[in-house]
């Protein structure tokens, strides 16, 4: 019995190191490769901010907004949603990403400027247990409206913050095996809403 | 007169006339003998000079054409002289001849299949030579007239990428699609899209297909690469974002000299 017990412990041993340096291994990822990722992940954002202006942009023909929608649908996970606010209403909207851009695009106003500035990481993208890296960047939008013949007529400045997921997945392309990291965005919550 | 007419008179005719048409035989079969069948000394000499031209064939030291000297072989054998060592001879020269141009073809397909590889290399154009280059070594091939269908096609290519070239100023395709892309982002900022979409149709037409993969490196560790796109869509991307981040890192062609995989690095 005792023999029995130290042999299964003895394999114990032999087993863990291999199963430790798997995981280590997985997890061995340089300083300058997890910077590349914490760039392409805050690179995603700002493309979103842009999708986000041309599709809010009244001149935008409406084929084209169509087109851009796509293009940002593409950067978020499904179910994902955004926040709105306003500073006449005291709750948050949460509307699903497709309907958050219909609505965008349909907005009352003769003009609209959308900018998004002060991107940066509030939390630094993190392993999870099951190879995802995690994160938040925060966002401060400053929304304004406009009348043909009034001029501004709404203005705010909200801050966002938005979860992203960042995933290495590999694929073929033209018979060689490519690594990439699939970056998408979470739901974007709104923190503050000020004028 | 008397005496004369007399003299004339004793003559026996018949014998005159028999002596005559002897006389007129004589002279028919000698005129025979220079259009009729050759005389033995004749055909002989013919013989000799038959065998040493086939010898020359042969041993490979006339200096006829191939084709020539088929005709020299076809002309003896068609004269039968019946002489066994000449018949031998001619089958001999036959098979030179067979051979030689069993030869020749090959060289030939050797050559047309050199100038093929040198013909696609030059398509590509990896070591990115100037167009006067290209039409240096194009000169030579175009020289050897190898007369080959698929190396005409190439060579008409060639010839079309060397116009593209001097058209553009010999700017290294590198360049070029960085120029493009840069302009598109340009052009997009300051709202000239009839500009962005000329140089985006320009630009595609450097694609094998508007679906040609883009591979964009955000790290040379690993390597990492951000997720795969196609030429079209990071076009419109460039147009969208209104800049252009990343440089040509390097491309593949396919055979007619169209790029169909590009990979970029972030600046």
């Amino acid at each position: 019995m005792k023999r029995r017990i130290s042999s299964i412990g003895l394999i114990c041993l032999l087993i863990l190191p291999t199963f430790l340096f798997a995981q280590n291994k997985d997890e061995n990822i340089s300083p300058q490769r997890k910077q590349a990722i914490d760039s392409l992940a805050l690179e995603k954002v700002r493309d979103l901010s842009k999708y986000i202006s041309i599709i809010g942009n009244k001149s935008t023909p409406w084929s084209e907004s169509q087109r851009v929608i796509e293009r940002a649908v593409e950067l978020f996970m499904e179910n994902s949603e955004i926040g709105v606010s306003s500073l006449s209403k005291p709750d948050i909207a949460y509307f699903k990403v497709r309907e958050y851009f219909d609505r965008l695009m349909k907005l009352n106003y003769d003009r609209v400027n959308i900018d998004w500035y002060k991107i940066q990481y509030v939390s630094d993208l993190e392993r999870q247990p099951d190879g995802t890296y995690v994160g938040v960047i925060t966002i401060y939008q400053r929304f304004q409206g406009f009348d043909k013949e009034k001029g501004l007529i709404y203005e705010d400045t909200t801050k966002k913050d938005i979860t992203v997921y960042v995933k290495r997945k590999e694929t073929q392309i033209g018979g060689r095996l490519i690594g990439f990291w699939d970056v998408l965005l979470g739901d974007i919550r709104v923190k503050e809403t000020a004028k | 007169m008397r005496v004369m007419i007399n003299k004339i008179k004793s003559l026996n005719w018949q014998h005159v006339v028999f002596i005559i048409l002897i006389a007129a035989l004589a002279v028919g079969s000698d005129s025979c003998k220079t259009t009729g069948k050759m005389s033995k000394k004749e055909q002989k000499a013919q013989i000799e000079q038959a065998k040493k031209q086939l010898s020359e064939i042969i041993n490979g030291t006339s200096s006829k054409s191939l084709e020539a000297q088929g005709r020299t072989v076809n002309e003896i054998a068609s004269k039968h002289f019946k002489d066994p060592e000449l018949d031998k001879m001619i089958e001999d020269a036959r098979q030179v001849i067979k051979n030689a141009y069993a030869e020749r073809d090959k060289q030939k397909q050797e050559q047309v299949d050199a100038a093929r590889v040198e013909l696609l290399d030059m398509l590509l154009n990896k070591d990115e030579k100037s167009a006067d280059e290209l039409e240096a070594e194009l000169a030579k091939i175009k020289a050897m007239n190898l007369g080959n269908k698929d190396i005409n096609d190439l060579i008409a290519k060639v010839e079309e990428k060397i116009a593209g070239m001097r058209t553009k100023k010999n700017v290294p395709l590198k360049n070029q699609l960085e120029n493009a892309f840069q302009g598109i982002a340009d052009a997009s900022k300051s709202g000239n899209t009839n500009q962005v979409v000329s140089l985006t149709r320009s630009t595609l037409q450097l694609f094998s297909s508007d679906d040609a993969p883009v591979l964009i490196m955000i790290s040379k560790e690993g390597p990492d690469y951000d997720k795969p796109t196609t030429i079209k869509r990071y076009l419109e991307f460039v147009r969208d974002q209104k800049a252009s981040r990343n440089a040509v890192d390097t491309y593949q062609l396919d055979n007619d000299g169209k790029i169909k995989e590009l990979d970029l690095i972030k600046m």
